[in-house]
């Protein structure tokens, strides 16, 4: 009962998270990723990118570039327009604007391994084999698997039909269609902007990878406020943000402290973390899809 | 502000109409269609399947397999699980188990103009022609907007209902014929555990097939059903009496042509991949 009168004064109070209830406006720009993706690197960039008079932090993240999950309606629509929000939503039809980070999954998964256990969604003693065939590769606790998010997002009319199994004695792949025109992955029907970026590209070349999504935000961005932003993005000054203000932000306050929310900011730690068997569980999933974003696949299909 | 207040005595008691915020449980199971693609007619035949002996009627289909757009919050709350739901939204990650009903865009069209003009959304006089571009082809230009705006009226038993211009914004939106489709494709496409695809076309043609499927699938989803043959025919017999499935392919012979070239240039590939010949490869090859 008590519970219930708490959760109708948040909502009179307009102090409930935004999740889907929230209200969307065309203008609206979407941070979109699996989490571990990358997503906070990039919230940083831009903010630092936006806001150049003083360095962002996790304690004023939440405000630059909200979390529609972490961020109260009240405050949520308080945002002057266009608003840049973070989210981890699968596809959304309302979402006109999008940039879609993805990243390897099978470095999103050893990065979701050690978040888990940060979290204490897991113990100490939970195995990264068991973590990944047993929530990672089948589990929706993030609203849907790394392929579920990945793929509502990434497929169009161009690469459909690598999304499909023959069904009904029908198959996709024995009827061509001559007046398709290969396009990038990414749901831009209908006039959707949309921008993929994937985070190793990011991770090899921050100042160009930041270039390419301001000329997408049509920002105008001269190459020292490129260099700048990447500069206070970076995952040593992340790291040194993290420690003075894990209590401060939202994400990590009642976490684990003994595991950092940054960690390697690396790509490829898969190659010596995970065994040969998870790498093929992952890859038998969702093969389909990292082809198609360019991530070589180890195991023999 | 006294609309706000009664919406808001509404929501303490879940009384507001659950929409997108439907709390989801994993062993629940959703029926997706896309309007005007035969989803109240699958839904009809579940809810026979369900329990044949008591066959569904207007009165019950609620009670049996409630949508999303129509029941409270509280009413979802109060469902026996595993509980199977009814629903036209874009994927979401929430559904865990869903069978998704497809057909062939040109006969939804027909279907859908159709349906606009009964319900009155669309007028008569607006012809196919017109409708396909401004409601098929194109989705929703969503302005944006306060959630708290509704109508003040609570329909017996169901919940509070918000006003048109924002349901979209609140209660859900079904997007395009194609996003619709491609973002469950997208999502699901290679994981027939967690979706089983219907083709409309197919359950027309050989129901008592394609109705074993489902029953197969809400087996191993969780439901301990009968799915014997006989079983399955009584379900058929059952919704005979109450929706009459139209006959696939009727666009060929309303649907005007430039109308099927607009769907066609939109989304042809995703027609193909569901096994829709496109009339502009037919005419290619006869050339």
């Amino acid at each position: 009962m008590f519970g219930h009168l708490k959760s109708s004064a948040r909502y009179a109070l307009e102090r409930d998270f935004s999740l889907r209830r929230h209200e969307v406006w065309t203008d609206d720009i979407f941070l979109v990723s699996f989490p571990k993706s990358g997503n906070t690197w990039t919230r940083f960039l831009l903010g630092n990118l936006m806001n150049p008079d003083k360095p962002v932090g996790f304690a004023d993240i939440e405000r630059v570039v909200p979390d529609i999950a972490v961020c109260p309606r009240a405050d949520f629509r308080r945002i002057r327009r266009p608003r840049l929000i973070k989210s981890h939503d699968g596809f959304d039809p309302r979402y006109r604007r999008v940039i879609y980070i993805i990243r390897d999954p099978r470095d999103v998964a050893v990065s979701l391994y050690y978040y888990a256990k940060k979290v204490k969604n897991i113990d100490d003693s939970f195995s990264l084999d068991a973590f990944i065939k047993r929530l990672f590769v089948p589990g929706r606790s993030y609203s849907g698997t790394w392929g579920e998010n990945a793929g509502s997002w990434l497929v169009n009319v161009t690469n459909i039909t690598e999304f499909c199994l023959p069904h009904n004695g029908v198959n996709p792949h024995s009827a061509g269609f001559a007046g398709a025109k290969m396009v990038a992955p990414g749901a831009s029907g209908h006039g959707r902007k949309f921008l993929l970026v994937r985070y190793e590209d990011l991770l090899e070349d921050a100042q160009a990878g930041l270039r390419r999504i301001a000329e997408f935000l049509g920002l105008e961005a001269s190459p020292e406020r490129i260099d700048q932003a990447v500069a206070r993005s970076s995952a040593d000054s992340m790291r040194k943000l993290e420690s003075a203000q894990n209590l401060q932000w939202a994400t990590t306050r009642e976490t684990r402290k003994d595991i950092p929310f940054v960690r390697q900011a690396k790509s490829g730690q898969w190659r010596t973390a995970l065994s040969a068997n998870s790498v093929a569980e992952i890859e038998s999933a969702w093969g389909h899809l990292m082809r198609l974003t360019g991530y070589e696949l180890a195991s023999i299909t | 502000m006294l609309i706000r207040l009664a919406f808001l005595a509404n929501y303490s008691l879940e009384r507001d109409i659950a929409g997108r915020t439907l709390h989801k449980h994993p062993d629940d199971i959703f029926v997706v269609a896309y309007p005007g693609s035969g989803g109240q007619w699958l839904r009809r035949l579940v809810a026979n399947l369900l329990d044949p002996s008591n066959s569904v009627t207007e009165a019950n289909v609620m009670s049996r397999l409630p949508d999303l757009y129509h029941l409270s919050r509280r009413g979802f709350a109060k469902m026996n699980r595993p509980r199977i739901i009814f629903s036209h939204e874009c994927f979401d990650g929430e559904y865990c188990k869903v069978i998704y009903l497809v057909r062939d865009p040109r006969d939804v069209a027909v279907a859908l103009c159709e349906q606009r003009r009964q319900g009155g959304s669309v007028e008569n006089a607006l012809s196919l022609e017109q409708f396909v571009p401004l409601f098929l082809t194109k989705t929703g230009e969503y302005q944006g907007g306060w959630s708290e705006e509704f109508s003040g009226s609570i329909k017996a038993n169901q919940g509070f209902a918000y006003r048109s211009r924002l349901k979209d914004e609140f209660l859900g939106t079904p997007a395009s014929w194609g996003e619709n489709a491609m973002s469950w494709i997208g999502a699901r496409g290679r994981d027939p555990n967690a979706m089983l695809t219907l083709r409309y076309e197919d359950l027309v043609s050989d129901p008592q097939a394609e109705l074993g499927r489902v029953a197969e699938f809400l087996n191993l989803a969780g439901l301990n059903l009968d799915g014997s043959p006989e079983r399955i025919r009584l379900a058929l017999e059952a919704a005979k009496s109450q929706a009459t499935p139209q006959e696939p392919g009727k666009w060929r012979k309303v649907l005007p042509e430039t109308a099927v070239q607009a769907i066609e240039s939109v989304w042809g590939p995703v027609m193909t991949a569901m096994g829709y010949a496109l009339q502009a490869d037919t005419v290619e090859q006869c050339r």
